[in-house]
């Protein structure tokens, strides 16, 4: 089920609250866990089982860890517990890239290929691996005491607010929360608003433009002009579908009560690729520092060592988005943009470079990584890169001409506006109070007629699935 | 590299306001927009709609049963026809699927569209129009192919902003190369309609098909075309009168939904429906050239001398084509064609029908537009 879809809107989110909120505290965490895997059953019942066993596994190997004999076994625990996960990981998400590689290796040599039969992709499989991961990690390093109680646990595993596609929380975060949380109408009402903007964000921008971004990367041979409508169409479309989602994400979860921490800030406004990192998939990157760089050695084991961590960090970043070379390639790419940042002093580097110069100039470094990211394979990805040098011609191809609406044109000038006053506006609108809130004033209302539009524009259009759910 | 996320950065539970009752707003309004919903849900028809014989495990019940849900509420057509309105009015878009030309002609997004295959693919047609030709000739059936040119080639100076894709300049002309190289009867279709538009319009405004006019010059071009083939077919009197005038909301205005605002979009075509029956007067059993089966008179198949095999351009006897031929040729023509299907599968499945097997007749039309060449249909089996 997506938050963007009247099954969700009209029976499910109804139905959801009107029980949440007539159900006593102590039976709270057992709703969520319940709606949540019919959440998740929408989509496949057969895969819940997957979701049930990361969840059983991870649970018990906590336990395991905390009575651990001592350090050695306590390690060995933790170890089989992600690898177990890896597994799973592995299995489902990169097996098929796997064989198709190693076959593609053997025809290269004039041998048979073996047969295989592709493995379907559980839906959110990524983030509740990543979110099962953590949970180990925090009970090995001390950094939370681990739950007696299994319902609490796969009740924030499963939180459908952010099974799907995020953000990625660490337990300690959310531990507390379903211990003990304050249920207000004014938290309500925040959750509300705040979903109601990442509605609009996803249904009226990124699902408007999207065809166009599609269209683009379908070509054979874009030119200039194509291909740089083709990507920023979809540099556009990226950060207002998922930025939307987590907004979605934030707000129904403000309406049960629970804080989850900000995902995205502003992230086209930043002067360097390491300020993108810290206001993109902000969930994700603190993730992977904290389990990934930080496990790998972080800057602790020499200067060479520092920044092979830094790219292996980003290189196995981006393998998680999805198996595919062309995600290897876009984390490459942007670790190697963070280590030289890091090598110059991204600060240092920039600063000669005005931030009339300095903002473009990083949007464009990330709309390079984004056709990596948004191509079918590597090739494609080479064939857009031909385009955007001119090598087939400069103007609108008649392929792509007929393609290009006028809807399409004033969204992509509006989304742009957005990314660009966004942030002035939100801290027009911050509170005198610490942390970002969507302060109400009567400009801020204007989204509740925008959400009536948008509610009515699904009906005009055809199921468009979240970018995000693929990875 | 990258930031530690603390509390600090969540969204605090309480905060101060200039305008604290202002905060409420939305909540109230999500609890009044989601009752609302539920509601309608609870009323709408699609609620009780349960899909029988799909697979709940799979998901595959739940993917049927949301998407008759979402059919069945009662604000879809509102949604539908409030965007129509918008991105018509504003961008003169419709949608996905329509292009809107000049003074209300409106054209299909198909003959625009960029095929990579195409090479390939319209390779592969010609090979299979060419064992076609030889099955057919095997029986001693002749084959003769009106390749409909598209709507676009015939009325290019209607396209207004969107001009004819460079990539299918040559289509029409290079098929048609094709087929004559190959040496199947191809009329020239496009010469024809393009100068019959001094008479009236071959094309309908807001349809992918032609009008009865555009058919029956294409007819006249088929007759032609058998002249030379000079197969001495077996005549029968028809006529063809003017029937209803009528109101046609062709294929492409669906995609312009418009609502209550409809009578200021593009306007739905009128055109006089056409009958053609065999003539009272026929004489020409008389003449000696009676079909060897007098059922025929009775709508029997058997021995019509040609068949008529295509797509819904044939098939749909509002745009007439079975009677302008029959008016054409008076001949008697069985039609095969098919609706939905593309022109190649309409040819398969008359292949294995008994009309062909037990009575092959002296030719075989078939219509091909011109927009469906570069398309891939599957085989059937």
């Amino acid at each position: 089920m997506i938050f963007s879809s009247y099954i969700f809107l009209c029976l499910f989110l109804p139905l959801f609250l009107i029980i949440y909120y007539l159900t006593p505290t102590r039976l709270k965490s057992t709703l969520i866990l319940l709606a949540s895997y019919a959440f998740y059953g929408w989509w496949r019942w057969d895969f819940l089982y997957l979701l049930v066993a990361i969840t059983v596994v991870s649970y018990l190997f906590a336990l395991g860890i905390e009575k651990a004999r001592d350090a050695k076994q306590a390690k060995f625990l933790v170890s089989t517990g992600i690898v177990l996960n890896l597994l799973a990981l592995g299995y489902f998400k990169y097996a098929n890239f796997g064989v198709d590689s190693f076959n593609a290796l053997l025809q290269a040599f004039g041998t048979q290929p073996l047969p295989w039969t592709p493995i379907l992709l559980p839906i959110g499989l990524s983030f509740f691996i990543f979110h099962a991961i953590s949970y180990l990690v925090d009970i090995y390093r001390k950094e939370a005491q681990p739950t007696r109680n299994l319902i609490d646990f796969a009740a924030f595993i499963a939180l459908f607010p952010h099974l799907i596609a995020g953000p990625v929380l660490r337990y300690h975060l959310l531990a507390e929360q379903f211990r003990s949380r304050t249920h207000t109408f004014e938290k309500f009402s925040q959750g509300s608003l705040r979903f109601m903007v990442g509605f609009c964000k996803k249904v009226l921008i990124a699902d408007s433009i999207a065809p166009l971004a599609d269209a683009s990367f379908a070509l054979q041979n874009p030119t200039l002009l194509d291909s740089w409508l083709g990507v920023l169409a979809y540099t556009l479309q990226i950060y207002f579908d998922f930025s939307g989602y987590s907004d979605m994400a934030i707000g129904l979860a403000l309406m049960i009560g629970f804080k989850f921490p900000e995902n995205f800030n502003h992230p086209y406004i930043s002067r360097s690729i390491t300020e993108f990192w810290r206001r993109w998939h902000i969930s994700l990157s603190s993730w992977l520092r904290e389990y990934l760089y930080i496990s790998l050695g972080g800057n602790r084991k020499g200067v060479a060592r520092t920044y092979f961590n830094l790219f292996l960090t980003m290189v196995l970043g981006g393998l998680w988005h999805g198996s595919n070379w062309t995600f290897v390639l876009w984390g490459a790419w942007h670790g190697g943009i963070l280590a030289l940042e890091r090598f110059l002093g991204s600060k240092k580097l920039w600063k000669p470079v005005p931030a009339y110069l300095s903002i473009p100039g990083t949007l464009i470094l990330v709309m390079v990584g984004w056709v990596l990211f948004r191509a079918h394979n590597v090739g494609s990805a080479f064939e857009m890169y031909a385009g955007m040098v001119g090598l087939n011609g400069l103007f609108l191809s008649d392929a792509l001409g007929y393609q290009v609406t006028g809807l399409q044109l004033i969204t992509i000038m509006l989304a742009l506006i957005l990314i660009f006053v966004g942030p002035w506006w939100m801290q027009r609108q911050q509170s005198r109070e610490v942390g970002e809130v969507m302060r109400v004033g009567y400009a801020t209302l204007s989204i509740l007629p925008l959400f009536v539009l948008a509610a009515l524009r699904l009906a005009a259009q055809d199921y468009s699935p979240f970018l995000y759910f693929q990875f | 590299m990258i930031q530690n996320i603390n509390e600090s950065t969540s969204v605090p539970a309480t905060t101060q306001h200039a305008h604290p009752h202002l905060q409420l707003i939305p909540g109230i309004f999500m609890l009044g927009f989601l009752t609302l919903g539920a509601v309608f849900a609870l009323i709408s028809p699609g609620l009780r709609d349960l899909p029988e014989g799909k697979d709940v495990i799979t998901g595959e019940w739940a993917v049927t049963y949301e998407k008759t849900f979402n059919k069945g509420l009662p604000w879809r057509d509102t949604g539908i026809q409030a965007w129509g309105t918008l991105e018509y009015f504003a961008f003169q878009n419709g949608r996905p699927g329509v292009l809107v030309g000049k003074e209300g002609w409106l054209f299909t997004t198909e003959e625009f569209q960029f095929f990579k295959n195409e090479a390939q693919e319209t390779r592969q047609k010609l090979e299979t129009i060419q064992q076609v030709q030889q099955q057919l000739k095997a029986q001693g059936t002749e084959l003769v192919v009106a390749l409909i040119p598209a709507k676009t080639r015939v009325y290019a100076d209607k396209l207004g902003r969107y001009p004819m894709p460079s990539y299918t300049l040559k289509r029409y002309f290079s098929f048609r190369d094709g087929l004559l190289q190959a040496g199947i009867p191809a009329p020239d279709l496009l010469t024809p309609l393009i100068q019959a538009r001094n008479s009236g319009e071959v094309f309908l405004h807001t349809d992918t098909h032609w009008t009865p006019f555009g058919a029956s010059v294409v007819a006249e071009s088929v007759k032609t075309a058998l002249d030379q083939l000079q197969l001495n077919l077996p005549t029968t009197a028809f006529e063809t009168r003017d029937s209803a005038e009528i109101q046609h909301s062709g294929d492409l205005l669906k995609y312009i939904p418009l609502g209550p605002y409809q009578d200021q979009g593009p306007q739905p075509d009128h055109f006089t429906e056409k009958v053609t029956e065999q003539a009272s007067t026929d004489s020409s059993a008389l003449l000696g050239d009676a079909p060897d089966d007098a059922s025929d008179l009775l709508g029997d198949s058997a021995g019509v001398p040609v068949a008529l095999v295509g797509t819904s351009y044939s098939f749909n006897p509002k745009f007439h084509f079975e009677g302008a031929l029959k008016q054409a040729l008076q001949v008697d023509v069985l039609n095969m064609a098919l609706e939905g299907k593309g022109p190649m599968v309409p040819m398969q499945e008359y292949l294995k029908s008994s009309a062909w097997k037990d009575t092959p007749p002296k030719v075989v039309v078939w219509e091909i537009p011109e927009r469906f060449l570069p398309v891939h249909y599957e085989e059937t089996p």
